[in-house]
């Protein structure tokens, strides 16, 4: 790659390459349909591509490549959950994120800066330890850091010593970091064109043929097709796309927010996130300090943002670095997540034989984006789960085997 | 602020309350089959439209009913669960 | 004034309530006997003590319920002849354990109510009688008009291992009006 920025410097016309070709016509039949252009379906059909040689591949999307939770979302990357099946799975998502930009031939500007969780009570401290020692036994650089640690870590913060939110340590996650999201699905998208999987845009799915417990018919907007095996990414969309198909997903929708300043020079050099206050702020690369926080308090499939939050989040953010009072807002916004209620996601099969899952990403999925990609494709070529995979299979509400990570994942994603 | 009515304590903001998500039906623990026992636990209604739900105001500690649309946030009525079972 | 010794070295030790432009003044030490639960208005209302209407309040009794009463008057020989009782007679609430009691006057006290209680206490929204289960100081809260020791105002009712947080959130809250 850095050869080729050079030749590209050292170019005369500067060429623009397409990296995504227009949307083609739909064939009648394709060996996997994969519904959901967002960073999920798109990693999909690029490890299917690149790996397993299939190239016959559709992915539908109903609006814009990656408009879906993939563009508003954080980026928060890392893999300090809490257990062990979850460790594993998002430690290899890290791992991958550390080698996509060679991957990809793609810069997707992964900034493994580091995440650290601020305690604002001892309880909190105690469950930090919890997750250090589950993270170090599965080999994730993690740990608990004590209050100097914290303020070397990250000088702004306001330590509230003696006050009610006085911060008392934290849990500091050096594997952690950020990537720029557009990239991310745009290097899967390109990947895969290139090797002949075809994107099509405003394609909107809308229904399925079944029969004998498979599915026939793909109907979209734009025409019925036939697919050997199909796979479901919608993002938000999830639960309804899954009822389509007859299939009754655990998931309910959730509105989470998120805001961005103004651009500022580069200040805050870690991802920071309170437990406490629900609050998490990263810089971006454009200098701007994204915020988010929790989910709102109740279900919703709406993308409206509200005061309440905005207020909430200023609260927080105004909190932890009382400088950024007078900062302006540039944006709000709002993506429906599909929460499921252990706070892992449900990937693997369906009861439909070639109908795979790959749903209820919530408010946590794009740090998955790549290891979900390439087990999925794994998965959908052997026609078998892969083993990575199973304990996130949706069995596992009817086995009473939930993987609770929402201690883990509600205040910082 | 959305404005939220108990009945019991008139409108409130809707920071006074919790939402303890839809209305399910109460299975019998003893003749429920384990997996319609797992369904019953796990899975809400997720639906698109109005749904009911169970509300608390919580200072009072008073729960209630509401009728919601899940897409457009209009709350249609909030009722007590003695309102519901009066309607036919 | 100081606060009602809760639990020494607790947070609430030593904390001093304001007294300038608002007077908060520590009722807890009280007396008030909370019942709730079935049976419990019958079993007021035999002992001679009419109930009002639910938020309400009238001759001491608060109803916060249907079945869920504070009386803050005379409560003392009442919890004795409640404990002496047959059932059904409710059970009793431990309202004198569980809560902070504050009273809070003085000459800004509509314009700092304002600010850390969302409903309008106003003399024309809110009548002597009533009472409004909501927040107050970001707590979950009770609060009715009282005139204590001759002072008009209010009276709170909240979570006793808040009392520090209040005292904190009230004074933060007058602090505009005293300075300037
Ligand atoms: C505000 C916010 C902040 C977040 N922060 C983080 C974070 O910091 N870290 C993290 O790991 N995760 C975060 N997430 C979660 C993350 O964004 C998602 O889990 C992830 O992006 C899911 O990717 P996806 O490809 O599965 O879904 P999406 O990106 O939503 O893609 C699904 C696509 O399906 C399309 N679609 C929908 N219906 C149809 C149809 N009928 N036919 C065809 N196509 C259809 C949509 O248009 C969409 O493009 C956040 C989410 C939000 C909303």
């Amino acid at each position: 790659m850095p050869l080729r920025l050079l030749k590209y410097a050292f170019s005369r016309d500067y060429p623009v390459t397409g990296d995504i070709p227009a949307t083609p016509d739909l064939k009648s039949s394709y060996d996997v349909v994969i519904i959901g252009g967002g960073g999920h379906g798109l990693a999909c059909a690029h490890y299917l591509s690149k790996y397993h040689g299939i190239t016959n591949v559709a992915v539908l999307e109903k609006g814009y490549l990656a408009g879906g939770n993939t563009a508003r979302n954080t980026t928060t990357i890392r893999s300090n959950y809490i257990t062990k099946e979850g460790i594993a799975f998002y430690k290899e998502g890290v791992q991958l994120y550390e080698e996509m930009s060679q991957e990809l031939d793609f810069n997707v500007m992964f900034s493994q800066r580091g995440q650290l969780t601020l305690a604002h009570t001892e309880a909190t401290l105690r469950s930090f330890h919890l997750r250090a020692e589950m993270g170090k036994h599965a080999g994730t650089n993690i740990e608990v850091v004590d209050a100097q640690t914290v303020k070397d870590l990250s000088p702004h913060l306001n330590m509230d010593e003696g006050g009610p939110l006085e911060i008392m340590g934290g849990l500091w996650h050096a594997d952690g970091g950020t990537a720029r999201h557009d990239a991310v699905a745009w290097g899967y998208a390109a990947q895969a064109a290139r090797r002949g999987v075809e994107i099509h845009q405003r394609t909107e799915v809308e229904g399925f043929e079944t029969d004998q417990g498979r599915i026939t018919k793909v109907r979209t907007n734009r025409g019925d097709i036939a697919a050997g095996q199909v796979m479901i990414a919608v993002g938000g969309m999830n639960y309804d796309m899954a009822m389509r198909a007859g299939v009754e997903l655990p998931i309910r929708c959730y509105p989470l927010q998120a805001m961005v300043t103004q651009p500022l020079k580069p200040w805050l050099h870690t991802l920071v996130s309170s437990v406490s206050l629900h609050t998490y702020l990263v810089q971006s690369s454009r200098g701007e300090i994204v915020i988010g926080g929790g989910s709102d308090p109740y279900q919703l499939c709406s993308t409206r943002s509200t005061l309440d939050m905005k207020e909430h989040l200023s609260e927080g953010a105004t909190h932890l670095f009382p400088f950024l009072q007078g900062v302006r807002l540039l944006r709000q916004w709002a993506g429906i997540t599909d929460m499921t209620p252990d706070y892992s996601p449900i990937m693997g099969a369906s009861p439909l034989k070639n109908l795979w899952l790959d749903c209820g990403w919530g408010t946590w999925g794009f740090k998955a984006t790549p290891v979900a990609g390439k087990y999925m494709a794994q998965t959908i070529a052997n026609g078998r789960v892969a083993p990575i995979l199973e304990p996130f299979t949706m069995e596992r509400f009817a086995r009473f085997e939930l993987l609770n990570e929402m201690g883990a994942t509600a205040a910082s994603h | 602020m959305k404005i939220l009515t108990c009945p019991m304590n008139g409108p409130r903001n809707i920071n006074e309350f919790q939402c303890f998500g839809p209305v399910k039906n109460d299975p019998d623990p003893a003749t429920t089959s384990d997996a319609d026992w797992a369904r019953h636990l796990f899975r809400v209604d997720n639906s698109r439209g109005v749904i009911t739900e169970w509300w608390r105001h919580v200072p009072s500690n008073y729960f209630f009913l509401a009728e919601r649309n899940a897409t457009t946030n209009e709350v249609i009525r909030t009722f007590t669960p003695q309102d519901a079972e009066a309607r036919p | 004034m100081k606060t009602f010794p809760l639990s020494p070295g607790g947070a609430a030790e030593n904390v001093t309530l304001i007294d300038n432009v608002i007077t908060l003044t520590d009722l807890t030490p009280l007396p008030r006997f909370g019942l709730k639960g079935r049976g419990s208005g019958a079993w007021l209302q035999a002992q001679g003590r009419p109930l009002p209407q639910i938020n309400q309040i009238a001759n001491g009794v608060l109803r916060l319920g249907s079945e869920d009463l504070v009386v803050v008057e005379t409560a003392d020989d009442l919890r004795a002849a409640w404990h002496a009782a047959p059932a059904p007679k409710g059970y009793t609430a431990w309202r004198e354990e569980t809560w902070a009691w504050m009273h809070l006057s003085g000459p800004r006290l509509n314009d700092v109510l304002a600010k850390i209680c969302p409903v309008d206490l106003s003399p024309a929204a809110f009548k002597d009688n009533q009472i409004a289960q909501t927040r107050v100081g970001y707590l979950e809260a009770i609060i009715w008009r009282h005139t204590f020791d001759g002072r008009e105002g209010f009276s709170v009712f909240f979570d006793i291992a808040a009392t520090a947080f209040f005292a904190n959130a009230v004074a933060t809250a007058a602090r505009e009006f005293s300075e300037g």
